[in-house]
């Protein structure tokens, strides 16, 4: 069944369940789960798709719900316009929050998050004139979004019920264009891998601070609806427990899905009842309910689900053997690609589009690891960076990306400046790098890995992602373009929809050259691209290098392999202990007896 | 003594070691060589612990070793210099060799202790400075030092020589000999190869996680075959 | 007023030493396995709890009952270790952070429901007869509470420095690989940390739990400052974090003489948040934790 037939099925029935569901109690769970739903999506924006571990977040539940109450009373203003305001209020409250704590990194901005979560609690705990303190505020206007008499006959619940499921249905659908979009490809990629991320031009601070509002703007909507739900708001909204309760859903229904957080929201819905009824036992129970999601669902219920269908889907499928790789019949060479529409070079070649590194020295504390190195790269120029372990090879790559600066010396491009800037700006010059080790989004599919490349060249606008605009698609058509191309150049078209972490080690390495490509770069630096790849690999490696050349790629690489670096690089710089000792075409260089020495090592007589 | 079968080993999604097979007998010097990214170091690893072995076995004594504990295959008598020496930078001398006594009854300390220091006279003057504060060539000495505390009956080197001058890599290399002689076996990891060969009885070229050379060390120091594999060519 | 306020600041320093106790459990805990011990406020409680029946059931004096409390609530560290931490050990860091947690909600429940919420005094062998210094009051409580804190304090660094756990301990924390090498048994090093961060606790509650009183959640807001007190002080300095700990607590006790006793828990964290804005590294340390 296509997928949005399914979805519209599932919504028709939640909405019809107040048909079965005839006890008062029970609707009102029911009700309860589908606003704390809001919540769940919210928190899972910032800690699901962006990855970062926001222990505080699901505090702007209550700040929302405060917002929106005190707007209504205080500001007479009518519920949905409260429920509204409280939730933009929220947002801009996360942003102050966000800001100062994604300074920091890992636990800290945790921890951080959490203790803002804190003080939030505090303050409404202690600022009686403005939160009416731990009594809470209570006559909260109610939540009557339909005049009852449009709706004959039927009961305020069963309305708000439905206008819930409406609402989320309507953020459900936002939401997964978002998510579907260069935005929510840019929240997974700093997920995986941040540093990935920024290379290929994603601002991670701009992005993680649009999650963080984003999720609050959520979080607030639920604590609103909430609020003038229940009638009633305390402290106890920003309090530990409902962080607990919002975490326990997101995990046990699965973080990192739009579906999730939903189902982990109806099936955990239970829960804020509880808490709100049970004043013994309830941290046991959810306690206990946190250590089973943990042991048995790591990946939530979605977990199960996906899991479930992977054994219905092998089950059905031929036993075919693992995952096929790509088997071409080698014979052929690689035939020049005419010149590649999606992939044209971003930026008009100029004359002067030469790689300078002048004078670049860098020092950690004592230990000086590159030395007054000089050397240019011209345009179309394919140069070979060589040199023992240690020698400084990829040192140099950090600072001419911005990875690291220079403690002296610079590195121009085209004549602009380029040490210094951040890896995101240097994309944006037109430079993109390979790493040593293996980088990637490991869970993103081969194709998306490659899409998160188009942000050099890309930069997607929210307007246009939720209203789908003709602009829109037409850089989306770009984007394919480029995509298709990467594919078909290395060799992964077959692959396209596998996870990155699927695929095999030389898969893997061409997925890397492929999203370098993406980035439509004129400057390529890769590190140590043949490692691990076998001969025929290599061979491959080497004639895509060359063709790409042809189109008007200049490359810079880092190599071990000196066959390959032989049938390649014009010219090869030669470094040791940070130091360039020789440069000058192949053959020359591996004549050159310093450079062997270096390579090699002296003997006890020559010390 | 040690004998490795067929080992594959690595981290994360490539492997680094693809079935390697190495051979080290008692009182022997065998040296590990080749180039960048071969796997030198990954293979030390595996023998020590800290690399899960994928394949294959490793054996210590006629025991099987791959698949245990660190601790355990210290315990067994192997001892592991790792490469760029990993002193605990802020303990003194003493500290950082008490520390490779772990595992050694606490009466024999002070024994053990003074048996280094009879080896490395220098760092007795240096018993209470802070390692991290010592010369490249004294850090060199705590580390091999460090590992002779565990009285090990074979002990692992990586890359001595890293960042060490000429001079006193010659020194360290006389080093290794003599705590040969003394009776201890070595297996040995290094990039200088034309010193490695020097200083071993038997040698491994190491390319591309797989063994693509052996011999005895003197026969390989001309061989030309070697110059190409550090060379890639 | 400035009698008032050197008031505050002495007040301050005794429960601020106290609180650094608490956080130097947490900071080993989080240097060397990694892992944020939400459960070490609910430690903290059960110290406060122990030291209240040693002294209610045994007959034991105030002392003594400190020493019963620190063995019997590292036991229970080692527990919370073997069920909420080491099964889930290769998981992301975070999972294992929520196992803590949940750990730390059943364990305040337990005590809810087989003590009752309602708080106990524990009874010290001190005459209420305060020692006068100048314009200050001490009680000879808070000075000897002051005292214990501080030999804690000093004794974990002795431990740490001087035994050979301790230095298997700190090499852990610096470099896993070559402790390892070193034939450091990781596993046991682990349970022994969990078990030095419990006493740790166990003292800090039974401490303060003389001083102000035991009940089931008196452990939430110590965890916190805990943790805000190894973000200050830098994780792996003793020093930094004893210091970070006096300043706490003499900020604590200037707010509630001159503000209200109301906003003294906002100053906790209000100071963590300045910290990490103006030096999110903290003071030294052993640097960031494996995260």
């Amino acid at each position: 069944m296509p997928r949005r037939a399914a979805w519209l099925v599932a919504g028709a029935l939640v909405a019809a369940l107040p048909t079965v569901i005839v006890s008062p109690y029970a609707r009102h769970v029911v009700i309860t789960a589908l606003i704390f739903a809001f919540v769940a999506l919210g928190l899972n924006m910032i800690f699901g798709y962006a990855g970062q571990h926001a222990f505080g977040h699901p505090v702007f539940f209550g700040v929302g719900a405060y917002g929106s109450a005190l707007l209504a009373l205080e500001a007479g203003w009518p519920v949905a316009l409260a429920i509204a305001g409280g939730a933009v209020l929220t947002a801009l409250v996360a942003a102050a929050v966000g800001y100062p704590c994604f300074r920091l990194r890992g636990i800290y901005f945790g921890v951080a998050t959490f203790a803002f979560a804190r003080v939030i609690y505090l303050v409404a705990q202690n600022w009686v004139g403005l939160t009416r303190g731990p009594m809470g505020i209570p006559a909260v206007p109610p939540l009557e979004v339909l005049p009852a008499g449009w709706t004959g006959g039927v009961t305020l619940e069963t309305r708000l019920h439905v206008i819930l499921v409406v609402l989320l249905g309507a953020t459900l659908f936002l939401l997964s264009r978002v998510i579907a979009s260069p935005i929510g490809r840019a929240w997974i990629a700093i997920r995986e891998n941040e540093s990935l991320a920024a290379s290929v031009g994603i601002r991670p601070l701009r992005y993680k601070m649009a999650a963080f509002a984003g999720g609050g703007l959520l979080a607030g909507i639920g604590g609103g609806l909430y609020a003038h739900y229940i009638g009633f708001v305390s402290p106890t909204e920003l309090g530990f427990h409902y962080i607990g309760v919002v975490f326990i859903m997101i995990i046990g229904g699965g973080t990192g899905t739009l579906v999730g957080p939903v189902l982990g929201a109806l099936v955990f819905g239970v829960l804020p009842e509880v808490l709100r009824m049970a004043e013994s036992a309830r941290n046991t129970l959810l306690g206990g309910i946190l250590l089973l999601s943990i042991a048995f669902l790591p990946e939530g219920l979605v977990g199960v689900w996906a899991r479930a269908r992977r054994l219905i889907d092998t089950r059905r499928r031929a036993p075919a053997g693992a995952r096929p790789e790509v088997r071409e019949p080698s014979a052929s060479a690689v035939a020049v690609p005419p010149a590649a529409r999606g992939l044209t070079p971003r930026h008009p070649a100029a004359a002067d589009d030469r790689l300078e590194v002048r004078a670049v020295t860098k020092r950690f504390g004592g230990l000086t690891v590159l030395n007054d190195v000089t050397f240019a790269v011209r345009e179309r120029e394919i140069v070979g960076l060589i040199g023992p372990n240690g020698a400084g090879k990829t040192t140099l790559f950090n600072i001419i990306t911005g990875f690291l600066p220079p403690t002296a010396g610079e590195v121009a491009y085209g004549r602009q400046r380029v040490s210094g800037r951040p890896p995101a700006a240097v994309a944006a010059l037109g430079i993109t790098r390979t790493f040593q080790i293996t980088s990637l989004f490991p869970e993103l599919s081969v194709e998306d890995n490659i899409r998160t490349a188009a942000h050099t060249w890309a930069r997607p606008n929210l307007a246009d992602v939720l209203s789908r605009s003709r602009r829109y698609r037409a850089t989306e058509r770009a984007i394919d373009d480029a995509v298709e191309e990467a594919l078909a150049l290395t060799r992964l078209t077959a692959e396209r929809g596998a996870p990155a972490r699927a695929l095999s080690y030389g898969g893997q390495r061409g997925l890397e050259m492929a999203v370098a490509l993406a980035t439509r770069s004129r400057l390529l630096l890769l590190d140590e691209p043949a490692a691990g790849l076998n001969a025929e690999e290599t061979e491959r490696l080497r004639e895509l290098i060359v063709a790409l050349r042809a189109t008007g790629l200049t490359v810079l690489v880092i190599e071990h392999d000196m066959r390959l670096v032989m049938g390649l690089c014009d010219r090869v710089v030669v470094l040791n202990h940070g130091e360039k000792i020789a440069e000058g075409p192949p053959r020359e260089i591996v004549a050159n007896p310093q450079v062997v020495e270096a390579y090699l090592g002296t003997t006890a007589d020559h010390a | 003594m040690l004998e490795l079968e067929s080992v594959e080993a690595g981290y994360g999604a490539g492997p680094v070691l693809r079935g390697v097979s190495i051979r080290v007998d008692r009182g022997e010097i065998v040296t590990l060589i080749g180039s960048n990214g071969a796997g030198k170091s990954t293979t030390l690893r595996a023998i020590s612990g800290l690399v899960a072995v994928r394949k294959g076995r490793i054996r210590f004594l006629d025991r099987v070793i791959s698949g245990r504990p660190s601790h355990a295959i210290v315990r067994a008598g192997v001892a592991h210099v790792p490469e760029g020496r990993r002193l605990f930078g802020e303990m003194t001398v003493r500290e950082n060799l008490l520390l490779g006594a772990y595992i050694a009854p606490r009466r024999e300390l002070g024994q053990r202790v003074a048996r280094v220091y009879d080896w490395f006279p220098r760092l007795a003057e240096r018993d209470h400075q802070l390692a991290g504060s010592l010369s490249g060539g004294e850090q060199q000495m705590v580390a091999i030092g460090r590992g002779l505390m565990a009285d090990p009956t074979l002990l692992l080197l990586d890359e001595p020589s890293l960042g060490l001058a000429p001079k006193l890599v010659v020194q360290v290399a006389e080093m290794i000999r003599a705590i040969r002689d003394r009776g201890l076996t070595v297996l040995l990891v290094e990039q200088n190869a034309h010193l490695a060969l020097q200083f071993s009885d038997r040698a491994y070229v190491l390319q591309t996680g797989q063994i693509a050379l052996e011999g005895v060390s003197r026969d390989l120091l001309g061989d030309p075959f070697v110059r190409k594999a550090y060379l890639g060519l | 007023m400035i009698e008032l306020a050197l008031q505050q600041v002495v007040n301050g320093l005794l429960v601020g030493a106290i609180y650094a106790v608490m956080a130097l459990g947490l900071m080993v805990i989080l240097g060397i396995l990694g892992v944020i011990n939400m459960a070490q406020g609910e430690l903290y409680m059960l110290g406060g709890y122990f030291s209240y029946f040693a002294i209610a059931l045994l007959g034991v004096d105030y002392f003594t009952s400190i020493a019963i409390a620190m063995l019997l609530t590292a036991a229970c560290g080692v527990v919370v270790e073997r069920l909420a931490v080491r099964p889930l050990r290769g998981r992301p860091f975070f999972t294992v952070f929520l196992s803590t947690f949940a750990a730390s909600m059943m364990l305040q429940d337990l005590a809810q429901i087989f003590w009752t919420p309602d708080p106990r005094e524990i009874p010290t062998p001190f005459a209420p007869v305060p020692i006068v210094l100048g314009p200050v009051f001490v009680t000879r409580q808070r000075l000897f509470l002051f005292l214990v804190a501080l030999v804690m304090v000093v004794a974990f660094t002795a431990f740490l420095r001087w035994t050979r756990a301790g230095m298997a301990i700190r090499a852990l924390a610096r470099d896993r690989d070559a402790a390892l090498l070193m034939g450091i048994n990781a596993e046991r090093m682990h349970m022994l940390t969990f078990a030095l961060g419990s006493a740790l606790a166990a003292a800090a509650g039974a401490l303060l739990g003389a001083m102000f009183n035991v009940y089931p959640t008196m452990g939430e807001l110590p965890l916190l400052k805990g943790f805000a007190l190894v973000i200050m002080g830098g994780m792996g300095s003793v020093g930094g974090v004893f210091l970070s700990g006096l300043i706490l607590g003499v900020a604590e006790g200037l707010t509630a003489g001159f503000l209200s006793t109301r906003w003294v828990d906002v100053v906790a964290f209000g100071t963590l948040i300045v910290v990490l804005l103006i030096r999110p590294e903290g003071l030294s340390g052993w640097g960031r934790p494996r995260a």
